[in-house]
């Protein structure tokens, strides 16, 4: 039961971070980072893809009622959902696969790291590509892919680093 | 029947997937135009009570320079309250001439608003406001504060409004002039720099010089005459040298907003009427 309520508060937490305090928040005016995408990559390494596509697709639906961008979010989150479990096939074996988060205690940071950044990395292309559908400055996009990386990942090492201790990484 | 079925189960996570992506790019396609339910913007109940309790508690920090913006507009009317004052005195000095009479029927009126909430870094920027249709907010109503023109009314829920503003590509084009030669041109935004827009089609033998302001024309259904956009930055032609390219920097400061107006121009059914019948 602890194992969901941190999960659920995880997703609560971060939403509200992004929607309240980063989105209002701008570094050198249009670099933001995109926090709600750490809960998704912290779900149990087992979770079954639909459910955790079904996570992702609803996160993002939520951030973009709140940022006025219906189905801009909920596409590239959904799509990070998708491609969460085959990434971490890529480094993980699949009988060291269990009931137990994904996080850098378990995987050891070179792997984690690997793992993170590939993930945010697709979810910030998908979602800056489907932001500037018709208006594409690639210039501007080859700048604020990776600034906006650099900044999430930034933040997931601060969650991953200054996470409260004894966070249940077993059933 | 059995292959069907093994079929989904087998490739269920997929054609999840494909059905949730296929949601999600039918709502951004269909998404973002006029007048669409409320529902997945934050002029919804929940979204709009959120950004209002976000507001209510970061209102403190900027009250300093909302009181510094509150007295400038104070000076404004008070030099401009003084100028008619004196100018209506030269008429009504002389008995003979008929004292003029404010036109009694006025053609806009201003809701005062709150911004609850406001983006900046992305390219489709948006404005929530504590207006509503109670309050008497319609979509198409243009907006501004005391510096200028911020944007155009999008959704409107009971209590709420989304409002497009100047920085995001997708605000209806409306038309500005050049204050010193009284061309027009229609103001658009790039999307890359929040700080700059363009006013577009303007002919090129037009004088134009750095430091000029540019000001609504008046032509738009949208924003009565006259209403300050920002000052000339730049300008160059464009393409087979047909119209010139003018970058204009903002008089509104996107990152600091909190008092606007929106501007109900009763005029507006009005005009848009008379189009629509000379269009027929």
């Amino acid at each position: 039961m602890k194992f969901y309520v941190q999960h659920v508060v995880w997703f609560l937490s971060l939403i509200a971070l992004q929607v309240l305090v980063l989105d209002s928040i701008q570094f050198m005016g249009f670099f933001l980072p995109f926090v709600y995408v750490y809960p998704i990559l912290h779900l149990p390494a087992n979770m079954r893809t639909p459910w955790v596509v079904l996570v992702s697709f609803l996160t993002g639906m939520v951030i973009d009622v709140f940022s006025n961008t219906p189905g801009m979010h909920a596409s590239a989150a959904t799509l990070l959902g998708f491609l969460r479990y085959p990434v971490l096939r890529l480094f993980v074996l699949k009988e060291d696969l269990g009931m137990r988060n994904v996080q850098s205690e378990w995987l050891g940071w070179s792997v984690y790291w690997r793992y993170a950044t590939l993930l945010v990395f697709l979810h910030h292309v998908s979602l800056f590509l489907l932001e500037s559908f018709t208006f594409l400055h690639v210039g501007l996009l080859l700048i604020k892919i990776p600034v906006c990386v650099l900044l999430t990942l930034v933040c997931i090492f601060c969650f991953e680093q200054f996470k409260p201790r004894g966070h249940a990484t077993k059933f | 029947m059995q292959n069907l079925i093994r079929f989904l189960t087998k490739s269920g996570t997929f054609l999840l997937f494909v059905l949730l992506q296929g949601i999600s790019i039918y709502l951004l396609v269909t998404g973002n135009r006029f007048q669409q339910s409320v529902v997945f913007s934050s002029a919804n109940q929940v979204a709009g009570k959120i950004y209002e309790w976000r507001e209510s508690l970061t209102v403190f920090f900027s009250l300093k320079s909302n009181n510094e913006a509150l007295m400038r507009e104070n000076n404004d009317l008070l030099v401009r309250i003084h100028t008619l004052e004196e100018a209506l005195s030269l008429y009504s000095d002389d008995s003979t001439i008929p004292l003029i009479q404010p036109n009694p029927a006025e053609s806009f009126r201003l809701i005062p608003a709150r911004v609850h909430h406001y983006s900046t870094a992305h390219l489709k920027n948006f404005i929530t406001l504590n207006v509503g249709s109670k309050d008497g907010v319609q979509p198409e109503m243009g907006v501004a504060n005391a510096d200028g023109i911020v944007g155009v009314v999008s959704r409107v829920s009971d209590h709420y409004s989304v409002v497009i503003p100047v920085i995001n590509p997708q605000i209806v084009r409306f038309s500005c002039k050049l204050k010193s030669s009284n061309t027009n041109g229609s103001l658009v935004w790039d999307g890359v720099d929040k700080r700059f827009a363009f006013l577009e089609e303007v002919p090129p033998y037009v004088p134009v010089s750095k430091g000029d302001t540019v000001v609504t024309s008046g032509y738009s259904d949208i924003f009565p005459e006259g209403i300050a956009v920002g000052i000339v930055e730049d300008y160059f032609l464009g393409e087979h040298a047909k119209f010139l390219h003018v970058k204009i920097r903002l008089s509104v400061k996107f990152d600091a907003l909190s008092n606007v107006r929106v501007i109900d121009y009763i005029h507006q059914k009005e005009m848009k009427r008379l189009i629509r019948e000379a269009e027929l």
